[in-house]
C-alpha cells in the first residue's frame, strides 16, 4: 500500500485506524484523541467512525491530512 | 464596531479574515489574532509531517478562532469536493472556502469547474465559501446555486496589487444585493487596499500574504483592520459625489469686495 506518497508494507488485517494507530504512537499521540486529521482511501474520505472496521488492502491508497498553514 | 455580518449560521463581529498561507511562525498567530481581532482563518490541507511539532490547528482552536478549511492547490471540481469533505471531517465544520485554480502562473480561479465545485458541495450540505473572479456573472451564479458568501479577488493571489477592477467589485456588491456577503479575497497589499474594499461595499476583507509577509505581521494585522472599520465606517457615511469641477466649499454670500 501506500501511505502519503510512500510505499509501506502490509500486513493481514491491516485496518485504517492501524495505521492513524501507528501514526499518533510514533509521533507520542493519544491515539483516541487524534483530531483534525482525515483520511482517504483509494480517493474515498473515510469518516473515524468507519476507521476501526476498514480494511487496507495490498494497492490501496492513504492519505492522512492535517491542517497547514494557507491562504 | 457593533454591526455584525453572518456567514451562512455564524454571527461575526470582526470583518478582517485572516488567511495563514505565508506565516513564518505558527507561535506568531495569537499575536496576529489579538492584533486584528480576528474571528475566522483559513487553512489548507495538506499531508502530515511526521516532523513537524507544532499544529496550525490546536493554535487556532486554542484562541477561539473559527477555522475556514481551504481548498487551494486544486485544479478541478473533483479535487476540490473531495478535499472539502477531507477538510469537514478533519475538523467537523461545515464550511469551506472553495478554490479551484485555472493555472499556476495566474493563480487565476476556474469559474466553470468553482460552479460545478459549488453546486456539488452545496447538495452535501456543505457551507461553501466561493473564491471568484471579479466577475458579476459568476458571483450571481455562484449565490444562485447556493453558496454562503461570495469572495471576488482584488487581483492575484499574494501580488499585493490592490483592486484592480473596483468598478467590478461595486456591481458584484450590487449584484449579490446583501443575500450573502461579500467578501473581498486575494491582492490586499496594505491597508489602504482593505479600506477601498470596504468603502465600495464589501462586508468583509481576508488578508493573508499582506499580513503574514510583512515584516511586522501584529502591527500589520492592526493597521489592516483599523482600515475595515474606517471603510465600513465611511460606506455607510456615505461618501460625496464627485464632481468633475471643483464646488467651493466656503459660502461666496458676504464675501467682501476689495
Amino acid at each position: 500500500m501506500t501511505i502519503n506518497g510512500s510505499s509501506s508494507e502490509l500486513e493481514n488485517g491491516t485496518t485504517v485506524f492501524t495505521v492513524v494507530g501507528e501514526w499518533a504512537v510514533e509521533h507520542r499521540k493519544d491515539s483516541s484523541k487524534i483530531s483534525g486529521i482525515a483520511v482517504a482511501k483509494n480517493g474515498d474520505v473515510i469518516s473515524k467512525s468507519n476507521w476501526a472496521t476498514t480494511e487496507i488492502k495490498s494497492g490501496d491508497t492513504i492519505e492522512i491530512l492535517t491542517a497547514a498553514s494557507g491562504g | 464596531m457593533a454591526d455584525t455580518f453572518t456567514i451562512a449560521d455564524k454571527v461575526l463581529k470582526s470583518r478582517l479574515l485572516l488567511g495563514t498561507g505565508g506565516l513564518s511562525s505558527i507561535s506568531m498567530l495569537s499575536e496576529i489574532v489579538e492584533a486584528g481581532q480576528i474571528e475566522v482563518a483559513t487553512v489548507a490541507l495538506r499531508r502530515i509531517d511526521p516532523d513537524s511539532k507544532e499544529s496550525i490547528y490546536k493554535e487556532l482552536v486554542g484562541n477561539k478562532v473559527e477555522i475556514l478549511p481551504n481548498t487551494a492547490g486544486c485544479f478541478t471540481a473533483q479535487e476540490a469536493v473531495l478535499t472539502a469533505k477531507m477538510a469537514r471531517e478533519a475538523f467537523e465544520t461545515n464550511w469551506v472556502k472553495l478554490e479551484v485554480i485555472g493555472d499556476e502562473h495566474t493563480l487565476w480561479p476556474d469559474v466553470v469547474e468553482l460552479l460545478k465545485a459549488c453546486e456539488t458541495l452545496v447538495n452535501d450540505g456543505m457551507d461553501v465559501l466561493a473564491y471568484t473572479t471579479d466577475d458579476p456573472i459568476v458571483a450571481d451564479r455562484l449565490v444562485n446555486l447556493g453558496a454562503s458568501a461570495v469572495m471576488p479577488l482584488g487581483s492575484p493571489i499574494g501580488s499585493g496589487l490592490g483592486i484592480s477592477h473596483p468598478h467590478a467589485i461595486e456591481l458584484i456588491v450590487e449584484t449579490v444585493d446583501a443575500r450573502v456577503p461579500v467578501i473581498l479575497d486575494a491582492g490586499i497589499g496594505t491597508s489602504s487596499d482593505a479600506c477601498h474594499a470596504m468603502e465600495i461595499g464589501c462586508d468583509a476583507v481576508l488578508a493573508a500574504s499582506a499580513i503574514t509577509r510583512s515584516k511586522n505581521p501584529p502591527q500589520m494585522a492592526k493597521a489592516i483592520k483599523k482600515a475595515v472599520v474606517a471603510g465600513y465606517l465611511a460606506r455607510n457615511a456615505g461618501r460625496i459625489p464627485k464632481n468633475f469641477h471643483g464646488v467651493a466649499s466656503s459660502p461666496t454670500e458676504g464675501l467682501a469686495t476689495w
